[in-house]
């Protein structure tokens, strides 16, 4: 079909700017909501996002912080970001511009390090100094990391509902009850799910469900080794590395690649918040209108359907499709009201939305230095410099820091995941100063003792620097400037309930079906005519866009049917 | 080929193989190192005069139809509903919480502590039950692929089974002693704070197998667990089985990928079509087979198995019935928690994960005698203490660990019941160590491999296959607690393995 019959299907007549009327509406300006608007405008609809901010990017912003030094605020690195999303919104030609960080160092106290390079010879060296065994098995790790990856990326690539559908009419009876058309695609992967032999499933459902250290164990010996594998399985989760389910969060991250490397971690230029301009670029060459400081204070229905939105201010725009990528506690708890939906499909969304875990357990310590750091373990500068550098010393280390924040303190001696922006792009900051951008964990939203004031945001603050110096002597003198962000940060700048980088920890009994709720985990609500397309749908965090592609490929088939419904006439392509 | 069945271990387990298959008229020949049969069910008399369970002793979840087939109340088996399921006594800071089968005896005295917890105590008991429902027809036989998916598709019962048990207490209920409670009925030798993804599985677990329609009931045989093992053994030597103790089995033989029979220790080799093992896999695949008859990735396997969640025993016998707070003496027949809160649960876990002993162990005690008064001398109470959670690689060894831990136990004792101390005539403990090399239990865990979802269900071994890719040793059974769907006195692992082998 034509994108004029697309647009002309749903009935809006010609598109009217700033008229109120819309074709659709995207509720949020992060990556999600602007990836959703770029896909409906490139089908030809008239789409406004609002944004309640001032600005847009949501969780993946930039800031000029300090004057001449530029921070991503919250996000650091790009490497989930789904090729198909690049390819199709022509994300190059609007600015994506990633650098690969190829290397990953974690300091030991005294001096020591363990060194991860590009060059598998010479990091099969650096293990070896810790385990010879380790350093053998890290290729048939990698592999097998690689093929579970390639899996999940797979069943990632349906919405829930059809999986279920397609793998539940392969497991017989239970098919009747998922009234789902299954695409011969979604029916492929339910296929080559099921095939799979059965060492590899078996595989599988341990990661959904196992701890990383459990999974690592399986392979690795050292504890350093084991530790420093774990952090992908812990970044924004609330989660140590004995958790079960961290295994889980570890193969989220292996899903990632930049340029078709897989598992490339990329950096940005001008940081994180550049992604999220060069989406809203590619949205606006589509027609899309993106709409600042215009905070959604619910959505509107009519006779059973979504009409459009109301803003805080009293304003009422108009559309048939509403989508929200937001976390569920607003789009399904605030923005919805439960009496609008049809028949009693929105009897418990409120309660549910009210039980999904989205607290968040990470701080982001930004500092500005006067010069490279010194490492005790590499102080002269080098090619460590432009990669990560994680500070995880030990498994015990990790856990000690998880178990103070389970019990409601910041971690006194954390986890830190860094990287120099600076050093891959000389624009972060003034020549010869630098930007030090640190991942912190754990910091958890609620404090047992007392609010996040100021002064305990400084002493979160000050564990990382002192942190840092038992690694890097020497550092805090050349500290500058220093902004120090917990979850209520996030949650008030990005509008993030909780603050959880992920819209929600992820973790089996949040995923798939369960993402964010039974009754909207394919992206439709139980209001026809509003969608979910956040992080907190199919996909899952990090600045994939993968959530929101596949909710507003949803949107498009679900206007087709309702053209062909009234016949309209015009064939899918 | 013979067509014998050698049985490895005389557990509950290995006795309801040994019964079934001899009551289908096979050559059964039953195994147990040990003098007296029930392994870790096993009643002994650890303080002379008094009948001290060493391991399980609720038959709770043990499977009513096997007593029948077996006909277990003919060969003397008497079971004794305990009138309480759970009950928190009251401390200093908190209230004493107890539940019990009926859902209108909970709520009234829940309302004591929490209106807001009683009034979401039926719904509560009612979905569980729902979901246990659901669950359970997956726990008596081996599972498929099929299942998985099946699974995979139920929301809800998913997201019951992988969530963290605490966490979804806490939608519903607010009192400190309830949470403690549920967490303390279903987290013990699971190795996992109440904190820990996965946590919910284990309740499921005991209400799916505890007869659905009543949280988790405690049963107790009278004369103690051991009586379910003489009763079984008596039911199987009636349909012809020979069960031989002490004897203590060194080597399974292997012929060509077939199990060939069975070595002892003392050099006598008995012939075997079949062997069924009910050992732990570490103890079968690498001490009784041996890790050069198997593949470097099924020995990868194996070694892999987690065998967290060691436990200790403290068997006290008292002068009286001890007076726990908040607690009548009906109150006192079921489990009796001794934790104010899930966290003095998620605490003694963080201990374990450093290989310390936890600062303040939570008990979960029980009074065998105020439900059956023949197992002590008259005046005397039974006391058994379980301390959970603990390490098996105590950092320091058990040697100094044991005298501390028992200090620190009697101290809880002794906060939890004022007075106690003095109650005390006679003592005897299991520590993890005693677990292993009394029973076989690797690494001293009494459910032979850690009960969380990634042990469990289709990722447990059943029978005759592990996820889903046979054994590799033809005429080799599985029949331990370390196979689906896993430890506790359910009979099942013994009773799959039985089912499977004579359907071939």
């Amino acid at each position: 079909m034509t994108a004029e019959s697309t647009a002309a299907s749903i009935g809006s007549g010609t598109p009217s700017r700033g008229g109120g009327r819309f074709d659709a509406i995207v509720v949020g300006a992060g990556h999600n909501g602007l990836v959703a608007a770029a896909y409906l405008a490139r089908a030809g609809l008239d789409v406004v996002v609002l944004e309640s901010s001032p600005e847009i990017g949501g969780a993946t912003r930039s800031e000029e912080a300090f004057p001449g030094f530029r921070f991503s605020v919250f996000s650091y690195l790009v490497s989930l970001l789904r090729p198909e999303v690049i390819h199709e919104l022509d994300l190059v030609r609007h600015g994506l511009f990633l650098v690969p960080t190829a290397s990953t160092l974690n300091p030991l106290p005294g001096g020591d390090c363990l060194f991860r390079e590009a060059d598998p010879q010479r990091t099969y060296r650096h293990i070896a100094r810790h385990s010879r065994r380790d350093a053998e098995a890290l290729f048939e790790y990698k592999l097998e990391m690689r093929r579970m990856g390639h899996l999940m990326y797979r069943l990632q690539r349906a919405a829930p509902d059809e999986l279920a559908a397609a793998i539940g009419d392969r497991v017989a009876e239970s098919a009747e009850h998922l009234d789902v058309d299954v695409s011969a695609e979604v029916a492929d992967i339910a296929r080559y799910f099921l095939d799979l032999p059965a060492a590899r499933l078996r595989s599988f459902v341990q990661m959904l469900t196992m701890s990383s250290a459990d999974f690592l164990g399986q392979w690795f010996e050292s504890d350093v080794l084991k530790a420093a594998l774990s952090s992908s399985s812990i970044i924004g989760s609330m989660l140590s590395p004995r958790t079960p389910g961290s295994a889980y969060v570890l193969l989220h991250h292996y899903m990632g690649e930049v340029d078709g490397a897989y598992r490339e971690w990329g950096f940005q230029k001008g940081g994180t918040g550049a992604v999220a301009a060069t989406i809203a670029r590619a949205a606006r060459s589509h027609g899309a209108e993106i709409r600042t400081d215009s905070p959604v204070a619910r959505v509107l229905a009519r006779d059973g359907r979504t009409a459009g939105v109301a803003l805080a201010n009293g304003d009422e725009l108009r559309a048939g499709v509403v989508m929200s990528s937001a976390a569920p506690q607003i789009s399904l708890g605030r923005l919805l009201d439960p009496e609008d939906v049809p028949g009693d499909a929105g009897a418990g969304l409120v309660e549910r939305a009210a039980r999904w875990q989205s607290g968040g357990c990470a701080g982001k310590v930004n500092l500005a230095i006067s010069g490279l750091p010194r490492f005790e373990c590499m102080p002269e500068p080098g090619p460590h410099l432009s990669g990560g550098i994680t500070i995880a010393p030990g498994l015990d280390y990790v856990d000690r820091a998880y178990d103070e924040a389970k019990y409601g303190g910041f971690s006194e001696r954390p986890f830190i995941d860094m990287i120099i922006p600076s050093v891959l792009d000389p624009d972060m900051a003034p020549p010869g100063k630098h930007v030090l951008s640190c991942f912190v964990q754990y910091a958890p939203y609620e404090l047992a003792a007392g609010d996040w004031d100021d002064g305990r945001r400084e002493a979160f603050g000050d564990a990382v620097v002192r942190t840092l110096a038992e690694y890097a002597p020497g550092i805090e003198d050349q500290i500058l400037h220093r902004q120090v962000l917990v979850p209520p940060d996030i949650e008030a700048i990005a509008g993030i309930p909780g603050g959880n980088i992920f819209h929600g920890e992820l973790r089996l009994s949040q995923l798939f079906l369960l993402r964010p709720d039974p009754a909207a985990a394919a992206f439709r609500t139980p209001l026809p005519g509003y969608y979910l397309c956040g992080s907190s749908t199919q996909f899952g965090g990090g600045i994939s866009g993968g959530p929101a592609r596949l909710a507003a490929l949803r949107v498009l088939d679900d206007l087709r049917g309702v053209e062909s419904a009234a016949g309209g006439g015009a064939e899918t392509p | 080929m013979s067509d014998r069945v050698v049985i490895v271990g005389g557990g509950h387990n290995g006795l309801v193989a040994a019964a079934l298959l001899a009551r289908s008229g096979r050559d059964v020949v039953l195994l147990e190192a040990r003098p007296e049969l029930g392994g870790l069910a096993a009643t002994r008399e650890l303080i002379p005069g008094h009948r001290v369970d060493a391991g399980s002793h609720d038959l709770g979840m043990f499977r009513r139809s096997v007593m029948e087939e077996l006909e277990l109340g003919g060969h003397g088996l008497e079971l004794i509903e305990a009138p309480a399921v759970a009950a928190v006594p009251a401390t200093a800071d908190s209230s004493a919480v107890v539940l019990w089968p009926e859902v209108a005896r909970t709520v009234e005295g829940l309302g004591q502590v929490s209106r807001r917890d009683a009034a979401a105590w039926p719904g509560f008991v009612f979905e569980l039950a729902e979901r246990a429902a659901a669950l359970e027809p997956l726990l008596s036989r081996p599972l498929e692929l099929a299942d998985m998916g099946r699974l995979l598709i139920a929301p809800e019962l998913l997201r019951t089974l992988s969530s963290p048990l605490e966490e979804s207490l806490r939608e519903r209920f607010e009192n400190p002693s309830l949470l403690a409670a549920l967490c303390g009925v279903a987290l013990p030798a699971t190795g996992l704070g109440p904190r820990a993804n996965g946590t919910g599985w284990p309740l499921l677990f005991h209400c799916a197998l505890g007869g659905s329609d009543r949280l988790a009931p405690v049963v107790r045989a009278r004369g103690g667990a051991g009586a379910l093992a003489s009763a079984l053994a008596a039911s199987a030597a009636a349909s012809g089985a020979a069960i031989r103790t002490g004897a203590v089995v060194s080597r399974i033989l292997v012929d060509a990928g077939r199990v060939a029979g069975v070595r002892l220790a003392d050099g006598e080799r008995i012939e075997a079509g079949a062997v069924i093992s009910t050992a732990t896999l570490s103890v079968t695949f690498l001490d009784l087979i041996g890790a050069p008859l198997l593949e470097p990735r099924f020995v990868r396997r194996v070694l892999n198995v987690k065998y967290r969640g060691a436990a200790a025993r403290l068997a006290l016998s008292l002068d009286g019935l001890p007076a726990f707070r908040g607690l009548e003496r009906p109150a006192l027949t079921g489990r009796i928690v001794l934790a104010e809160q899930p966290d003095d649960i998620e605490r003694a876990a963080d201990a374990a994960k450093y290989r310390r002993l936890p600062p303040r162990p939570w008990i979960e005690a029980a009074l065998p005698t105020a439900l059956d008064p023949t197992l002590a001398p008259a005046g005397r109470h039974l006391l058994l203490a379980t301390v959970h959670h603990l390490p098996f690689d105590l950092e320091g060894g058990w040697a100094t660990g044991g005298p501390e831990l028992l200090a620190r136990v009697a101290a809880e004792l002794e906060r939890w019941a004022p007075g106690i101390g003095g109650l005390v005539r006679e003592h005897a403990v299991l520590l993890p160590t005693d677990y292993e090399a009394d029973y076989g239990a690797t690494a001293g865990a009494l459910h032979h491999g850690e009960m969380n979802p990634s042990q469990s269900l289709w990722l447990r071994p059943t029978a005759s296959a592990w996820a889903g890719e046979p054994l590799p040793v033809d005429g080799l059974w599985l029949g331990g607690a370390g196979c689906h769907p896993g430890g506790g006195l359910t009979g099942l692992p013994g009773m799959i393995a039985a089912v499977s082998l004579l359907r071939g």
